[in-house]
This record gives C-alpha cells, sequence and structure tokens, in this order.
C-alpha cells in the first residue's frame, strides 16, 4: 500500500534522512522506534506532504504522493501534542475536517455521534477543549483525525505526555481503533514496549537511517532496540527478589 | 482602615480630572476666586448639536484616522510578523521593530517630515496615517510576534492534512486562534493613533485637526468650556474600549 | 511552486516593511545630517560647518537635554518608588475591588488632557490656588507656589508621574503574580530572612530586573515626552521634543539648527537606548 523508496532529506549540511525504504501493507502499523533527533518527525512530515523530499519516491496504493499538497493526500498527521482547535467544542473539532469537505449537516451529526460514542466522549461533546484531560484530549484529537477516513495515519509520539496509566488506556483504545476501522498507520515511538505493543511490523531509526524488521523477533534480538538488555535488567531483579 | 485610605485617596486623585473636565464643560463666566462656578450652561456642549459642528467633525476626523492606522498596523502587522517569525533573521529585524517604536513620536515626525512634504502628503490625513503606521505597525508586529510561534506552525499543518487548503486552514484555524490577539493590537493600535497629539500636528502643520488638536488649540485659545468637550470626548472610546476588554488598555510587553 | 511564491510574497513583505521602519527614519536621519550642513533643505546653499559651530556658543540643546534627563529621571524614580511600595506594602489592597480595575482609569487620559487638568488645577488661578484663596492662605494668583511652568519642571513631573504610576503597578503586580513572589516570601521567610529582607533582597531585586525594559522604554519616552511639557513647561528651558519641534516649525532660518538638534537627539537617544539595552540584557533574568 505504501511505498517508500531511497528518501534522503537534509537542512543545510545536516543530513536528516539517509536512503529511508520501507513497505507498508494496508491495515498493518508501523512501529518505528528510535530516539528524538533521529529523523522521525522529519520522515512522518515528508510522508504527509508538509516538507519536501531532496530525494526518492512515495506511492500510495500504487500512485505518486508528491505532487499532492497535504489537503490532498488524506494522510493525517498527528503530534505529541493534542492540538485541538480551542475555538472550537469537541463536536466541532471532530467535525473539521468533514465542514471543510462540505459535508451535509445531518450526515456530520450522525457520524460525528458515532465517533464520539466510539471513544466514549459523548457527555464531553459541547466542551471547550481546555475542559478536558489530557487523555480525552488526545482521543478528540484522535476523533478528529479519523473521521476523514485517513489512507494512512501517522503518530509521533502521540502519548508520549501523557502519564503511565492513561498512555496504557490509549494504547488499548489505539489498537481497539485500528482494528474496528482497519487502520494502516505508522506509530513512532521512543518507548520499545509501546512499540511491540501498537506495532504489527518493527523498524529502527538512528541518525537517518532506518532499519525494518522481517519478524517482531528481529527486532527484540536487535541490540540497537535495548529490549534484551531491559528483559535481563527485569530478570535480575526478579533474580535477587528470589 | 488602612486599605481604605488609600483606595479614597486613589479615587479622588483619579477622579479628580473627570470631576474637573466636567465643571469645565458645563461652567459659565468662572473665574478667580470662584471655587464653584458662579452660572452653568449647556452651551458648549451644544455646540455639539450644530450642524456643522468643529468637535464633531475632529471627533470623525479622528475615529477615521484611528480606525484606519488600528485596521492597517494590525493587519500588516501579522503579515509582518510571520514573515518576521519565519525569517533567518528574526531577532534582527525583531531588533529593528524597536527603532521607530524606541524613539519620541514627535521626534520620528520631524526627521521624516521632508519626504512627506516631498510625497505631497504634508498637511494631509494620509501623511498622518503614514507617519503612525511607521509607530504603530513596528508596535503591532512586535505585538504579535509571539502568535507565530512552533505551535501555530503545527496547527496549521495539522489542519493542512485534515484536509484543509492553504487559504482555508488561514481563515478557520489560524485567523480564529489568533483572534484575542488581534482584538487586543486593534484596540491598542487604535489608543495609540487616538491619544496622539505631537505627530500628527507637527506632520499636518496643524491641519488635520483631531480631537487632540482641537484641544491644543482650544486651550490656546482660552476656550475652556470647548477644550473640556474635546477631552471628554476623547475619553469615551478609551473607557469604552475599557468596558469591553481590560487588555485593550494595558498588555504586559514581551 | 506555492513555497517559492510563499516566500517571494514574505521576502517582499519584509523588504517593504524595513524600508518603511528602518529606511524612513534613517534617511530622515541622514536628510537632518544633510541639512545640518547646508547640504538639504530649502535653503540650502552649500556646505557650511556654521550651524555645528554655532553649537559650541548656544547651549539650549546641552540644557534642553539636561533638563529632560532630571524630568525622566525624577519622574520614573518617583513612579517606580510608588508602584514598588504599592505592590509590596498593600498586596491585599491591591487584589481587593475596586483597585485593578482602578488602576486603568487613568490610562483613559491622553496625556494631553491630563496636561490640561493639572494646569487646570495648579496655575496661579487653578482650582487650589481658588481654594487656598478661599481659605484666605493667599491673596492673589501670584501668591500661588509656581507648580506648572515653572522652572524645575515640577508640573511636567507630577503628569509625568501621574501618567505612569498606575501602569508600572499594574506591570510590576503582574510580575509579582507571575514570580509567585507570596510564595518565595514564605520560603524565605523559612530560610530565616525578615519582611524587610525578603523586600531588600527578593523583591525588588526581581521586579525590577523583570520590568527593566519596560522602565527603559519609559524613561525614553519620557525623555522625549512632547504634549505635556509643551502645557506645563516654560520656553526656557525646553524639553527636548518642543525644543526640536518648534525650531522646525516657525522660522525657515532656523531650519537648519532645526535639523541638527534633530539628528543629535535622534542619534544621542539610539546610542542611549543600545546602551541600556546591553546593560539589562546583562542583568536579566
Amino acid at each position: 500500500m505504501l511505498e517508500v523508496s531511497a528518501l534522503a532529506k537534509s537542512f543545510g549540511s545536516q543530513s536528516v534522512l539517509r536512503d529511508v525504504s520501507l513497505t507498508l501493507p494496508a491495515g498493518e502499523v508501523l512501529a518505528v522506534l528510535g530516539r528524538s533527533g533521529g529523523g522521525k518527525t522529519t520522515l512522518l512530515k515528508i510522508i504527509a506532504g508538509l516538507e519536501a523530499p531532496d530525494a526518492g519516491t512515495l506511492h500510495l496504493a500504487g500512485h505518486d504522493l508528491r505532487p499532492l499538497p497535504p489537503n490532498q493526500r488524506q494522510l493525517v498527521y498527528l503530534y505529541q501534542e493534542p492540538l485541538l482547535f480551542p475555538h472550537l467544542t469537541v463536536f466541532e473539532n471532530i467535525a473539521f475536517g468533514l465542514r471543510i469537505r462540505k459535508v451535509a449537516n445531518g450526515k456530520i451529526t450522525q457520524q460525528v455521534n458515532q465517533l464520539l460514542d466510539e471513544l466514549d466522549l459523548r457527555e464531553h461533546a459541547q466542551k471547550a477543549p481546555h475542559q478536558l484531560s489530557g487523555g480525552q484530549r488526545q482521543r478528540v484529537s484522535f476523533g478528529r483525525a479519523l473521521i476523514i477516513r485517513p489512507r494512512l495515519l501517522l503518530l509521533d509520539e502521540p502519548f508520549g505526555n501523557l502519564d503511565a496509566q492513561t498512555r496504557a488506556d490509549m494504547q488499548q483504545l489505539f489498537l481497539r481503533v485500528r482494528q474496528q476501522h482497519q487502520m494502516t498507520a505508522i506509530f513512532v515511538t521512543h518507548d520499545s514496549r509501546e512499540a511491540l505493543t501498537v506495532g504489527s511490523r518493527f523498524a529502527y531509526l538512528e541518525q537517518g537511517q532506518l532499519t525494518t524488521f522481517a519478524s517482531k523477533a528481529d527486532f527484540v534480538r536487535d541490540a540497537r532496540t535495548n529490549i534484551q538488555q531491559e528483559v535481563r535488567f527485569w530478570e535480575s531483579i526478579s533474580r535477587t527478589e528470589n | 482602615m488602612h486599605s481604605r485610605l488609600l483606595i479614597g485617596l486613589l479615587m479622588l486623585l483619579f477622579g479628580l480630572p473627570f470631576g474637573l473636565l466636567g465643571l469645565l464643560a458645563l461652567a459659565q463666566g468662572w473665574h478667580f476666586p470662584q471655587a464653584l462656578p458662579p452660572a452653568y450652561s449647556l452651551a458648549a456642549l451644544r455646540t455639539l448639536g450644530a450642524a456643522d459642528s468643529e468637535l464633531l467633525a475632529g471627533l470623525g476626523r479622528s475615529l477615521l484616522l484611528a480606525g484606519t492606522v488600528a485596521l492597517l498596523a494590525t493587519a500588516g502587522g501579522f503579515g509582518v510578523a510571520r514573515a518576521v517569525a519565519r525569517s533567518r533573521w528574526s531577532r534582527q529585524w525583531e531588533a529593528a521593530s524597536y527603532l521607530p517604536y524606541a524613539l519620541p513620536p514627535v521626534l520620528l515626525a520631524t526627521l521624516v517630515q521632508p519626504f512627506i512634504i516631498r510625497l505631497q502628503l504634508s498637511g494631509s490625513g494620509g501623511g498622518v496615517v503614514l507617519g503612525l503606521l511607521l509607530v504603530a505597525l513596528p508596535f503591532a508586529t512586535l505585538l504579535l510576534r509571539s502568535f507565530w510561534s512552533v505551535q501555530a506552525r503545527e496547527y496549521e499543518q495539522l489542519a493542512r492534512t485534515l484536509g484543509c487548503s492553504a487559504r482555508q486552514a488561514f481563515g478557520r484555524v489560524l485567523l480564529p486562534l489568533a483572534w484575542p490577539l488581534l482584538r487586543t493590537t486593534l484596540f491598542q493600535t487604535f489608543l495609540l493613533a487616538w491619544f496622539d497629539f505631537g505627530l500628527t500636528n507637527v506632520l499636518s502643520v496643524g491641519k488635520v485637526r483631531t480631537l487632540t488638536v482641537q484641544v491644543f488649540s482650544y486651550v490656546g485659545e482660552a476656550n475652556t468650556a470647548l477644550a473640556a468637550v474635546a477631552s471628554l470626548l476623547l475619553v469615551l472610546p478609551p473607557a469604552l474600549l475599557l468596558g469591553l476588554n481590560r487588555t485593550a488598555l494595558w498588555r504586559r510587553p514581551g | 511552486m506555492a513555497l517559492d511564491i510563499r516566500r517571494f510574497f514574505s521576502t517582499t513583505l519584509l523588504g517593504g516593511y524595513g524600508l518603511l521602519v528602518l529606511g524612513l527614519p534613517l534617511a530622515g536621519l541622514g536628510y537632518a545630517l544633510l541639512g545640518s550642513l547646508g547640504l538639504a533643505g530649502p535653503l540650502a546653499a552649500g556646505f557650511t560647518p556654521r550651524y555645528w559651530l554655532a553649537l559650541g556658543a548656544n547651549a539650549g540643546l546641552l540644557y534642553s537635554a539636561l533638563f529632560s534627563t532630571w524630568v525622566a529621571l525624577v519622574s520614573v524614580g518617583v513612579s517606580v518608588a510608588l508602584a514598588l511600595s504599592l505592590v509590596l506594602r498593600a498586596q491585599p489592597t491591591l487584589r481587593r475591588w475596586p483597585l485593578p480595575g482602578l488602576l486603568y482609569v487613568p490610562l483613559l487620559l491622553p496625556a494631553l488632557v491630563l496636561a490640561f487638568c493639572l494646569f487646570q488645577l495648579l496655575s496661579g488661578a487653578g482650582w487650589l490656588a481658588r481654594l487656598s484663596y478661599g481659605l484666605e492662605w493667599i491673596g492673589s494668583p501670584a501668591d500661588f507656589p509656581e507648580l506648572v511652568q515653572d522652572s524645575a519642571g515640577l508640573g511636567i513631573i507630577l503628569a509625568q508621574v501621574l501618567l505612569t504610576f498606575p501602569f508600572l503597578t499594574l506591570l510590576l503586580q503582574a510580575i509579582y503574580q507571575e514570580s509567585r513572589l507570596d510564595e518565595l516570601r514564605q520560603l524565605s521567610s523559612t530560610l530565616g530572612a525578615s519582611a524587610g529582607q525578603f523586600r531588600g533582597r527578593v523583591a525588588v531585586p526581581l521586579l525590577l530586573r523583570r520590568a527593566a525594559p519596560t522602565l527603559l522604554l519609559n524613561f525614553i519616552a519620557t525623555l522625549g515626552a512632547y504634549d505635556v511639557p509643551l502645557l506645563l513647561g516654560r520656553p526656557h528651558p525646553q524639553m527636548l521634543s518642543v525644543f526640536v519641534a518648534t525650531r522646525q516649525q516657525f522660522d525657515l532660518r532656523e531650519l537648519p539648527m532645526g535639523y541638527l538638534a534633530g539628528f543629535l537627539v535622534a542619534l544621542g537617544l539610539l546610542a542611549l537606548i543600545g546602551i541600556l539595552i546591553k546593560l539589562t540584557r546583562r542583568h536579566a533574568l
């Protein structure tokens, strides 16, 4: 479905992405693990059309993405901050993409209400964004993206600012929604546990170079992901406990 | 007790000018050593009702001038602030914006006067608008600069991926987001032009008779009643704006 | 493509902006320099150092600069002192009705109107003089102390203080709350500081440093004040803006001198701003 090949980008003399290639079949979630500053954001922004690549090609379902401006790509890029529109209610935030597309009012109401139910936000529909908790805001941000039925969802550390419990809840919600909507997504995170929870395919990005893994086991085994080290740490703890 | 004394003192201090203006506007034949006017008259106020009222014309002129300056400065400042934020020399542009804003307006007026004359704008409303913009535009730019942060850019990009064209992202997202700050800027630049006397008087050689210029000339003619009425008219719009929104009159810089 | 167009637009916009806010004043400065050397202006008759040399013989500009500095220092100083004492000594009052709102009231008055009011209040035949006469403290307007159009600039200073101190109080109060000085006070008292020590060693330095850029702008604005000294000042000494403006307005023969004064004052102020900005940056919080 998504095919990226030989993507490169530099800002001035600094090379941010080097020869990045990946393929992502429909319905799969690619979890990209990497530290901040590794080029994750740039990769997502190029796919979304918010930055132009210096070299390389991008195809979605066989069509070249490069000539399309971001608003015609139907790929939603989600930031770490939920970035809800403060001047709109929760309902209107979610309805935003449909209003832009001039969808009929009745249809908007129906679709937004359905999503509000799905995201457990019905009672907050008429609230202003500042009245919501962090997790609720992130759910609204999800709803606002889902409503335009994006062909691909690009998530840039979406749960990075949430506390541990809310974060775990949101990961479960993401899995549920993904299943329901048969979503294809690229999910960028610096947390290997989160990557393993949400991903169905795995990649590692460091200093502009992307490594994709054929299987979860390869991903876990790779020393750079630090997962083995983590496992050993917990094992040593449980040994000393006993 | 201490607190009440302080409040009472401040109320007296701040109320005195308004009380005095009211008395002066209504007084008739009020001379030394009378502590209060011997007679009251609505004559000065009635001049406002006359068809050829100079004061009313001054009020209109001031409103038009300050309104034009506020609109141009705010709209221009919004665009310039965006360009400044995205420029490689953003800090240098910011520093440069302080130049006309830091120089006293009258000095600025005397400096640009030769060019205003050459542009044949001397003594005209256009010349005064240009002169006031010289101060109001950088002021608006500095105020609005804070809006064009990384976050504004992220909002814009988000709106684009949700399906907005560049124009829709501007109209439906950026403009509503910036509106509170834009409103403050509109108020402040309006007041900047509304309160100005020196720059207007120097640049228009006294010919563009705004309310402040009229106050000055009535004071010169010792026509205290009309000077007081003009002064009260000057206080009216800021008072209205204060009622609407406190930040209209005062906002922390930076 | 779209990006290039936008960049072009933004460059053009910045160019126009630079031309207006930098180009025009700087060109004015250049013109004033040429005018003071007899090279520009309606009566220009070729290069002459005459006006610059005359500067040595005529101390008007120097007096004017000194007088302005005096007025600006005293007015900003008194305003800061008033605002500080309100913020530090009357905190509960400042938070209660009607105070924050009350402090906005003087901001409604244009400087010119305030000057007019003060003249009506404080002149020899003004309202206070009339009350004094009624109380038989004075026998004629001439007995009333000179408070406006006086040689020390008292009237001007009073007007500037009335215009500045409410604004500064609002500013310092905002900084007080933003910097959570109440919590800092509790903290420093647990560290053993008395109320006076807290004010002197924590509150005042913190408030002043954070307010420094605004105080600086205020000081410059007072140095260049025009409306107030025009009504409440004397023909001699004049404050700087009045000095420059009157020399450019009435007599064409005085114009080169006016250019010279404008050039020097603008240059002096810019240098002063540069120095003060450097100083405040060095001590900024």
